[in-house]
């Protein structure tokens, strides 16, 4: 990336936190957002457990993603621009992270939980929010918001356009999606398993992943721009970089090489060696697949580098967001540098032997600079990217 | 800093780290091997420890001052290593 991009707001809603500083606070206390599912009646259903989203108020969009994606957006940009918004003379872009429906009849969705298309998404998303920007709309699976928010930063960088609201949403705690999940085996479905521990990423009795609703979006635009007008600098994104396996429609390649390529390419934007890492923040599941192949591409990342690297995943506590996986975590990761701490794994207790990395068992208050976050979806979609600490950190 | 604030300093950074009670940190223990410090907690305490006296305090301080790792380190010689770089 040739200019320095900086993050000047962030937004959020997710079940353990409906805006960052609430957010932040669960990661730290900490607390974990996953519980019985109330959404629906689970009896004799094979889910028991998600990350609903709770104290939201009522939803005037049938989607609940859209009043999801509404509300953090809005949070984001009071927090870089204040209550004017974003200026109109600024080229803006909302670069969304969204799903593709699995489910395309409608006949077979229940009447409350209607999932619109992402083109219709983006329309009704920038309605509720009020906001007018040009869609970039990506699909890249659990991978999506990632692409939308490294893509978006590259483009700010280029000097392409100026500003770019980026981020995912998601509302997937459904029976058809749940169902779906399930079917494939993804899921944890242990009916005996308590909520609060049942997304347990690199655990020896990992069964597989809790999914999550709600979204998250950031503010990106030129660090000089941003200093120009005094708006915080909360972090930077230096680096972007993704892959593809082409090996299975769902399955990781099970040595890493894919996730390693998308590492290893978005150290190398950012200028920067493994050694400069100061933490991993882990796409990590909790499927058996997934954290495997993740953790050998780590370790193939740090070889003959450092194996003392702290990792650490947010998953336990927001559940897998899917689409909006990607910008939810980043603003955990946000929320770590700025307050130079990191949160736990919660729900590790045994590590795996395919999972040996060092764990962040519990609250770390350690010097971060550079953080790598690491998205993977199905397909063998691989992205990853790096984050900065923002300047007032500087030493 | 008399000596005994700048050691009941360092056992209060050792105990938070290791999450114990600094009544259960003692001069002689080592580190790894006593209070069960691993990496992650080194690195930890190191930056407790760099926060709290306003010194840098680097892993390659400990092997060129105490000839050993951090993880090898007692508290007491982490005490000292503290002390020097107070001047």
């Amino acid at each position: 990336m040739r200019q320095r991009v900086a993050i000047t707001g962030l937004g959020i809603v997710s079940a353990i936190g409906n805006c960052v500083n609430e957010f932040a606070d669960s990661l730290f206390a900490p607390k974990a957002g996953i519980h019985p599912i109330t959404l629906f009646n689970t009896k004799g259903f094979p889910v028991k457990s998600a990350a609903e989203i709770r104290n939201f108020g009522p939803f005037t969009y049938p989607d609940r993603k859209v009043a999801y994606a509404a509300r953090a957006i809005t949070e984001a940009i009071a927090q870089s621009f204040g209550e004017n918004g974003v200026p109109r003379e600024k080229v803006t872009v909302l670069s969304l992270g969204l799903k593709h429906n699995f489910v395309s009849f409608p006949e077979m969705v229940s009447a409350n939980f209607i999932t619109i298309g992402p083109d219709e998404c983006a329309q009704q998303i920038s309605k509720a929010a009020g906001i007018q920007a040009s869609p970039w709309i990506y699909t890249a699976a659990c991978t999506a918001s990632t692409v939308a928010i490294g893509t978006a930063a590259r483009a700010v960088a280029d000097g392409e356009i100026d500003v770019a609201i980026a981020g995912g949403t998601s509302s997937c705690v459904s029976p058809e999606w749940l169902l779906t999940y399930a079917l494939m085996g993804a899921l944890n479905t242990d009916a005996n398993c308590a909520a609060e521990t049942a997304c347990r990423p690199f655990d020896r009795n990992r069964t597989g992943m809790i999914l999550g609703e709600g979204a998250g979006f950031l503010i990106l635009e030129r660090e000089s721009s941003a200093r120009a007008r005094n708006a915080p600098v909360l972090a930077r994104i230096c680096g972007f970089g993704s892959s593809l396996d082409a090996y299975h429609v769902s399955d990781p390649c099970p040595d890493g090489a894919g996730a390693l390529s998308a590492m290893n390419a978005a150290l190398k934007d950012a200028r920067i060696n493994p050694e400069d890492l100061s933490a991993i923040n882990a796409h990590a599941t909790g499927t058996l697949k997934n954290d495997s192949a993740e953790a050998a591409a780590i370790r193939r990342l740090l070889d003959g580098v450092s194996h003392e690297t702290p990792v650490f995943a947010t998953k336990p506590f927001t559940g897998h967001l899917l689409a909006a996986s990607g910008a939810v975590e980043t603003i955990a990761v946000v929320s770590c540098l700025t307050q130079q701490k990191l949160h736990p794994t919660l729900n590790l207790v045994d590590v795996a032997s395919d999972c040996k990395l060092n764990h962040v068992l519990k609250n770390r208050h350690l010097p971060l600079r550079y953080i790598l976050k690491n998205s993977f979806g199905f397909g063998g979609q691989n992205a990853c990217m790096v984050l900065e600490k923002g300047d007032s950190l500087d030493e | 800093m008399n000596d005994s604030d700048l050691e009941l300093s360092v056992r209060r950074a050792v105990a938070e780290t290791a999450a114990i009670h600094v009544s259960q940190v003692q001069k002689s223990q080592v580190l790894r091997d006593h209070l069960g410090l691993d990496s992650i907690d080194l690195m930890e305490l190191i930056f407790l420890l760099e926060r709290q006296f306003q010194i840098k305090l680097k892993r390659s301080d400990f092997i060129e001052v105490l000839g050993k790792n951090p993880g090898q380190a007692t508290v007491s010689e982490v005490t000292e290593l503290v002390r020097g770089k107070l001047g």
